[in-house]
């Protein structure tokens, strides 16, 4: 018996609940039961079944030999990748690895505020900032890292001033973010942000005991430092030009309403839950420290699952990993997040200039050199230009490496469409850059939060989440 | 040391799909396959503390989703292929005569 549809290509994963998350080429998802799903590849679903017209709608199956749809899954996929030829438009530049904080999982081995020879010169700031207004993307992100980025504050001020020269001649727009733990802030420092719209992003783990058993500071409370901070900024700069991260340690997977609660009691209306990287002291202090992806998993969703009652509550929040997730699934358009690129974003839509004139695909490619590693090194600022850093073989290699369409398993995972991979920590945790799916971490928890956010979506929340999506 | 072996009808499941769940459990087991007349037989040892009583169903669950997944790729490899052709293609494969000239023109022209 012939079928009145065309099967078109799609992949499929089974879900925790025994339902199949199956998506097309273009990223569009459906979930079905198994029966469905085995009607729908037998070519025997009722054209009257209930989930016909998703299928349909959602260019899984084709009632009119498959010439249009064809033409359509090519349009959009080909869509998604015109967006990523958008070439290095974050540009990291490590103003010095001086620090005074004892973060338990310091990424970037910073060094003692007092020692000499880790801040970036004058001559290489200079160079660093030709470098970047030299790359042909029309929209410009500087960030500023540390260790303590503000112990170096002339070289900020340097970089920003002469990107800010030549973006008045060229036409691009400059936008600049400094990471800080805030506690070396002056007026001086404000004056200087406010006048050049810098944005500042800080660090907070949560509530003050958690905090500051993270993050040991000389000075006594880091937390109460960093709080102070915020509110010195908000009230210079304006509410939203401050924004916070936190990491979480093993200290915090027990405490996801408090981590969420803290950050709703201080006036935020995002908070961004990041997982802890393999790299520098995270390393050395493993076994206090890690903790696996399926108890990341957990720790997430429970933190999720309070932000959104913050909303049922009249209090708009967002989680800044989801809103990642989301755009990537309901969008064209890349996460700005490495880990969910392909082919990679390190190196082609991030490059980090470090404190010596180094570059580097990524920070975690230049965390890595930290620790002796040189393998994510693609020149120096004084030696090489904008060109030859993106022809560099490593970064050739890590890019045709990355392409999930011919990764094994990827290849097939109902994933697939939304997914990224990072080269730098396959190598890290892997031995290479391209990885093996069964024993990464990075794919535990990626699948995990994908399932998780598509059944959110089927659930109460899905307005609030397609807003999110929308950014 | 333990190890579990479970017996399958060898006709339902080809080298293909055996070979990707072995693959997919590798962080959990190591699965050592072989055939014999018409059954599959599939030798399984643990890894230290992945020995869970999930262990063998979730293998069977895996065989059956690749049988299935497997079967959705045979029907669809060759409209893939094509999809993906078109993606880098400067011109439309799919209806040629819509690349062509008008009637009553000429590429010469």
């Amino acid at each position: 018996m012939s079928s009145w549809y065309r099967l078109l290509p799609f992949q499929m994963d089974r879900m925790q609940s025994g339902h199949y998350l199956c998506s097309s080429i273009a990223g569009d998802h459906v979930i079905l039961q198994r029966e469905t799903l085995c009607s729908v590849i037998d070519g025997t679903l009722p054209r009257e079944h209930q989930d016909a017209q998703d299928l349909m709608a959602g260019l899984f199956l084709s009632t009119d030999g498959g010439h249009a749809e064809v033409d359509l899954l090519a349009t959009r996929l080909r869509t998604r990748l015109h967006e990523r030829r958008s070439l290095a438009s974050l540009h990291i530049v490590v103003a010095t690895l001086r620090c005074a904080n004892a973060c338990g999982y310091c990424q970037v081995s910073r060094v003692h505020p007092e020692a000499r020879g880790k801040d970036l010169s004058d001559d290489n700031a200079d160079r660093t900032a030709d470098l970047i207004m030299s790359c042909p993307s029309s929209r410009i992100k500087v960030e500023f890292q540390g260790g303590e980025a503000l112990l170096n504050m002339p070289v900020v001020q340097r970089i920003v001033e002469r990107c800010d020269a030549a973006a008045a001649f060229s036409g691009k727009l400059v936008s600049y973010v400094i990471a800080t733990s805030l506690s070396h802030l002056t007026d001086a420092n404000l004056d200087f942000f406010a006048a050049r719209q810098v944005h500042i992003s800080t660090s907070l783990d949560g509530p003050q005991w958690l905090h500051d058993r993270n993050r040991p500071s000389p000075t006594g409370s880091g937390w109460l430092t960093t709080v102070a901070g915020i509110e010195r900024c908000r009230r210079r700069l304006g509410h939203d030009c401050v924004s916070a991260l936190m990491t979480t340690a093993r200290t915090s997977l027990a405490h996801a309403d408090a981590i969420v609660d803290q950050y709703q009691e201080l006036g935020f209306h995002s908070i961004f839950l990041r997982w802890l990287n393999p790299f520098g002291d995270a390393v050395r202090h493993r076994q206090r420290l890690s903790y696996t992806a399926l108890e990341w998993l957990t720790f997430w969703q429970r933190a999720l699952d309070r932000v959104l009652s913050w909303n049922d509550r009249g209090y708009p929040m967002r989680e800044e990993f989801t809103c990642l997730l989301l755009r990537r699934m309901l969008s064209p358009h890349p996460a700005g997040f490495v880990d969910l690129d392909s082919p990679t974003g390190s190196g082609t839509s991030v490059l980090v200039y470090n404190y010596d004139g180094s570059i580097y695909v990524s920070d975690e490619g230049r965390m890595l050199a930290e620790i002796g590693d040189q393998t994510f090194r693609l020149g120096h600022v004084q030696t090489h230009t904008y060109a030859q850093i993106m022809d560099n073989p490593t970064l050739r290699n890590m890019v045709s490496a990355t392409m999930l369409e011919t990764t094994p398993r990827c290849d097939r995972c109902a994933c697939l469409p939304w997914c990224g991979v990072d080269p730098v920590v396959n190598h890290a945790t892997q031995g290479d850059i391209r990885g093996c799916r069964p024993t990464s971490d990075h794919c535990q928890r990626m699948e995990g939060a994908f399932h998780y956010v598509v059944g959110l979506l089927r659930g109460p929340h899905r307005d609030l989440l397609l807003s999110w999506a929308a950014g | 040391m333990t190890t579990h072996e479970v017996r399958l009808g060898a006709s339902f499941y080809p080298d293909a799909v055996v070979i990707v769940v072995i693959h997919r459990l590798s962080h959990r087991a190591g699965i050592a396959p072989r055939r014999e007349g018409d059954e599959l037989i599939l030798t399984i040892v643990p890894r230290t503390g992945h020995n869970d009583d999930d262990l063998v169903p979730d293998l069977l669950q895996l065989l059956s989703d690749e049988a299935l997944r497997q079967k959705l790729d045979a029907k669809t490899t060759g409209i893939r292929a094509l999809i993906m052709a078109q993606l880098f293609s400067d011109v439309t494969l799919t209806r040629p005569g819509l690349d062509g000239d008008p009637p009553g023109f000429s590429g010469s022209m």
